[in-house]
């Protein structure tokens, strides 16, 4: 497994993270993480398709026989 | 009403253009699940309480904690975790959910909210259209294993115990927030941008 294109992932969840960490202490130019979440929550639909695409990534994961 | 038919539209189509791909890459147990969880979400924009089960807060806490320690316990694409996933399912899918309240629109508009989802949206894009080209080029034998994808980083992980611990953990957190968290809004719509 070729180790420097593996950090590119590790990069882009560092860049969520920083930013993530500077909205949090600029909310008045961008809105943190939790407002947002809050705000998508509030709506039926993106709700319910974060659910239906959260619990497939656990059976992507863990049930199903496509990866082993 | 033509806001929300358009995100219906939009969101069955993220979940059916994600379903073929399953097909795509040989895997069409996957492409029926986003296929069912198209179906589910047009069958709940129209019958909001026809598919969901009255199961209390606290017996759904105790399914997931039973469905979280099957998983983590055992070995990964075996039947006990098939059991897990349709006891996640279950409360997930049919689960009863924390009522959901209504957001000020002025709240959805505001340009904090617009720019932070323009960048979270740009990074998760980057990184979809990185794994799917990872995709492609690990099916070409001059590439090998050099482009490797989430699932080829995370599937070791999951044969030791620890790792399997730690995403299960993780699962069942953010499925409860999304289950449960309350759609609360602020008590005024940019009280903590001042």
């Amino acid at each position: 497994m070729h180790i420097s294109t593996s950090w590119v992932y590790a990069g882009f969840l560092l860049a969520a993270a920083l930013f993530a960490l500077y909205s949090h202490f600029h909310a008045n130019k961008y809105a943190p993480f939790s407002k947002i979440l809050r705000l998508s929550l509030a709506h039926p639909t993106t709700r319910l398709t974060l659910i239906v695409i959260w619990w497939w990534l656990g059976w992507h994961f863990f049930g199903s026989q496509h990866n082993t | 009403m033509f806001s929300n038919q358009l995100e219906l539209t939009l969101w069955s189509g993220v979940l059916l253009i994600a379903g073929g791909f399953q097909f795509y890459r040989g895997a069409p147990d996957d492409g029926v699940i986003f296929g069912f969880g198209a179906l589910f979400l047009i069958a709940n924009r129209f019958y909001p309480e026809r598919f969901t089960l009255k199961i209390p807060r606290l017996a759904s806490a105790v399914i997931l904690a039973i469905a979280s320690v099957i998983a983590a316990l055992s070995r990964i694409h075996t039947r006990p975790q098939l059991l897990a996933m349709f006891l996640f399912a279950l409360i997930l899918l049919f689960g009863k959910r924390t009522a959901i309240t209504q957001v000020d629109k002025s709240q959805k508009t505001h340009q904090s909210l617009v720019r932070s989802r323009v960048v979270y949206a740009l990074i998760a894009a980057l990184c979809s259209v990185w794994e799917m080209v990872s995709y492609v080029l690990e099916t070409h034998k001059q590439w090998g294993n050099k482009f490797p994808t989430i699932s080829d980083l995370a599937s070791p992980m999951l044969f030791h115990t620890e790792g399997r611990i730690f995403f299960v953990a993780c699962f069942a957190a953010v499925g409860y927030v999304l289950m449960f968290k309350q759609s609360t809004p602020p008590e005024s719509p940019d009280a903590h941008l001042d």
